[in-house]
């Protein structure tokens, strides 16, 4: 999986392309990791995501969790059909928050930080 | 004469010359161009000096044409040979007085050019070959000049010109002969002795035997009088190996360069040679050659000569290459084995671990209501999935199935805590979802999120003919009833995620002949060449296709299809999937 990230008003995006696996799930958590000392809004663009295992969902829940303890915002978005399946058969697709595309995911995180 | 016609002999002699140089050593090259030499002072109006000409202008074609191919030494001894054969020609012209006493500048010339090349040659070569027919040369103009009678030298001189030719042939015969013998023999040496080795480094790992293996091969092979191996620790060179006579050595330096030095005498400052007064520590010459591994030296191989003035030559220097090179490698090989031997180990343990966690739970429950049969197969080692039947009171059953997320050993081990709540608190629960949420409980902020697992229970009940089913979010379980597919599920995150998270129960009557599957998602992931997967509509297929025998067939159906249906080389995910007929 290729990770990179751009800034996108007052918010990191970090795109990601490519299966997410067991493989590439480490690679991410170590990526979020160090991003994620030195933004307080993330985006997390899967619109290159064909794939997703129980590794990859194991991360992006890690990459929530942590972000909501250290107080600071994270989305995902952009998601294909194959991983929106996924995410609804273990019934995490309430649980993670998750915007259309990049807009509607700045205009959330925005959004929570004016409320 | 036409001066085009004077140079055509330059240019066919040149040629024929050059070629004969690349071709070989061998005097009777020269022959063809000899006879020509001679013709050629039979052109009319051809005089001596032509010919001289000729010689001289050949020699400088030749002398420019050196250094690209062929080595300078080379080339002068060929010129010398070609040098003495238009002597001889000269000399013969002279004999038979077909020239004359203007000839004797002929002889000059090429003389001159001997007594040189003589001089050369000994400085170089040492070769003592051409001194006596300089000598001879040398007489035969002197008693020339003084008009005695030379014949008798002329003769001596070609008599000697042909025993070295003669000779020279012969020793270049047997020395090809000797240097293919010994080529044999070092390389049935080098070969018997890699083995032996290589199969030091199989038997034993012990580092201190294989080096000193590889020392007395060098030390065999090179004649050196003693050496020695060091590795390089934390930037600290550790010797592992040396041998007897050995002088010891402050390594300060650790990247050193490979280095022959020939005489230590002209350097006495060095470490080296500071017991140079103790004729015991004596070093007289020292190859250093250092041991890469992975792109940094890791090592030294240091050989010395002891005895007074006794050298390494260059060819021992490059010889020397060979064996730190091998010792280079069987560094590799044993570290390689080392990690070999430790992964074997892992691999055993982690045998033994997924023997126990096989034997946690049993795949074939007796009952005289139901049949269930179970397939759980992890990707490797240890098992990700997890599944339990269990006999509740009352009559009746409880059925898990559960999915770590990820696979492998960090899987399996929350198998276990799963297994361990379950095995505790499943005699005590009444409803099915009563066991998610304690299992929950458990796994939240003890394992880390990532581990979450997707699970469902389900709880049987064969005297009332009912079941009852709580999903955590499990892939739906299936129900077939005659020729219809129902998919039973219920709202829930999966466990070890959200710890106050709420499940429900679904509770439903069932009939005679009607059958269950559940399954976890590496049966319906299971991919493809094209990137398809096996999915479920594959499972209900299957299922809908079975009689209602034995659920075992249905399951190792379904099993099989999955083995079948995935890629050369696909790595299946953890897979297992549940039968139950009811």
């Amino acid at each position: 999986m290729n990770i990179t990230s751009k800034e996108h008003r007052d918010c990191i995006v970090i795109e990601l392309s490519g299966d997410f696996d067991l493989y590439s799930a480490s690679d991410f958590k170590s990526y979020f990791l160090s991003l994620s000392q030195m933004y307080d809004r993330i985006i997390v663009d899967l619109l290159k995501v064909d794939y997703i295992d129980s590794s990859g969902i194991g991360v992006l829940l890690f990459s929530f969790v942590s972000t909501n303890q250290t107080n600071k915002d994270i989305t995902f978005c952009n998601l294909r059909k194959t991983v929106t399946q996924v995410l609804k058969l273990s019934q995490l697709d309430k649980f993670l928050p998750i915007s259309d595309d990049i807009n509607d995911a700045v205009n959330k995180l925005m959004r929570e930080e004016r409320a | 004469m036409n001066i085009y016609l004077k140079l055509l002999p330059i240019i066919v002699i040149t040629g024929l010359y050059t070629v004969n140089i690349k071709k070989a050593g061998n005097i009777r090259y020269y022959f063809p161009i000899g006879i020509l030499f001679t013709l050629l002072s039979f052109i009319p109006g051809y005089t001596a000096y032509d010919t001289v000409f000729t010689a001289l202008i050949i020699h400088i074609l030749l002398l420019l044409h050196t250094g690209k191919n062929v080595s300078i030494r080379k080339i002068l001894s060929k010129i010398m040979d070609f040098n003495i054969l238009i002597l001889c020609i000269t000399i013969c012209l002279i004999v038979f007085g077909k020239t004359n006493l203007t000839s004797k500048a002929i002889v000059i010339y090429p003389l001159i050019l001997l007594t040189l090349y003589t001089v050369v040659l000994f400085c170089i070569e040492k070769s003592y070959k051409y001194i006596p027919i300089s000598c001879i040369l040398s007489l035969f103009l002197i008693m020339d000049l003084l008009s005695i009678d030379s014949s008798l030298v002329i003769m001596l001189g070609l008599s000697y010109i042909l025993i070295l030719s003669l000779h020279e042939n012969r020793s270049i015969e047997a020395d090809i002969l000797t240097i293919n013998k010994n080529l044999k023999k070092e390389v049935s040496f080098t070969h018997r002795y890699f083995k032996e080795i290589q199969d030091s480094i199989y038997n034993e790992c012990d580092i201190s035997t294989i080096f000193n293996n590889i020392l007395d091969g060098v030390l065999d092979t090179l004649n050196a009088d003693s050496g020695a191996f060091f590795l390089i620790n934390n930037d600290v060179a550790q010797k592992i190996c040396s041998s007897e006579d050995f002088v010891d050595m402050d390594i300060k330096k650790i990247n050193i360069k490979p280095s022959l030095i020939k005489c230590t005498e002209a350097k006495r400052n060095r470490s080296y040679n500071r017991y140079a007064d103790n004729m015991a520590d004596y070093v007289s010459s020292l190859i250093i050659r250092p041991i890469i591994f992975s792109q940094e030296s890791s090592g030294l191989m240091i050989l010395q000569n002891n005895q007074y003035r006794k050298k390494f030559t260059e060819r021992d220097f490059n010889r020397s290459e060979i064996f730190s090179t091998f010792a280079n490698i069987a560094l590799e090989n044993l570290e390689k084995k080392k990690e070999l031997l430790k992964k074997k180990e892992i691999d055993n343990e982690i045998k033994i671990a997924a023997e126990i966690q096989k034997n946690l739970v049993k795949d074939t429950v007796k009952t005289k209501d139901l049949s269930i049969s179970v397939i759980s197969k992890p990707a490797e080692g240890m098992n990700g999935d997890y599944f339990n039947i269990l006999p509740l009171p009352e009559g009746k059953y409880l059925i898990i199935i559960c999915d770590v997320a990820g696979k492998g050993i960090p899987a399996a081990i929350v198998t276990v805590i799963v297994n361990t709540v379950t095995s505790i608190i499943s005699k005590q629960i009444n409803k099915a979802s009563t066991l998610l949420t304690w299992i929950n409980q458990a796994l939240v902020d003890q394992v880390n999120i990532e581990r979450y697992a997707t699970m469902a229970c389900m709880i049987i009940d064969p005297q009332l003919k009912t079941i009852t089913y709580a999903n955590a979010g499990h892939h739906p379980c299936l129900l077939k009833r005659g020729k219809s597919i129902m998919r039973i599920t219920t709202e829930g995150l999966p466990v070890g995620i959200v710890r106050d998270t709420k499940y429900k129960n679904v509770t439903l009557k069932y009939d005679k002949n009607d059958s269950l599957l559940m399954y976890t998602d590496g049966i319906i992931e299971t991919m493809n060449s094209s990137g398809e997967q096996y999915s479920e509509d594959s499972i209900i297929q299957v299922f809908l296709s079975s009689d209602n025998d034995h659920p075992l067939h249905t399951v190792s159906t379904i099993f099989q299809q999955t083995d079948d249906f995935s890629y050369k080389g696909f790595k299946h995910d953890d897979r297992t999937i549940i039968g139950v007929n009811l």
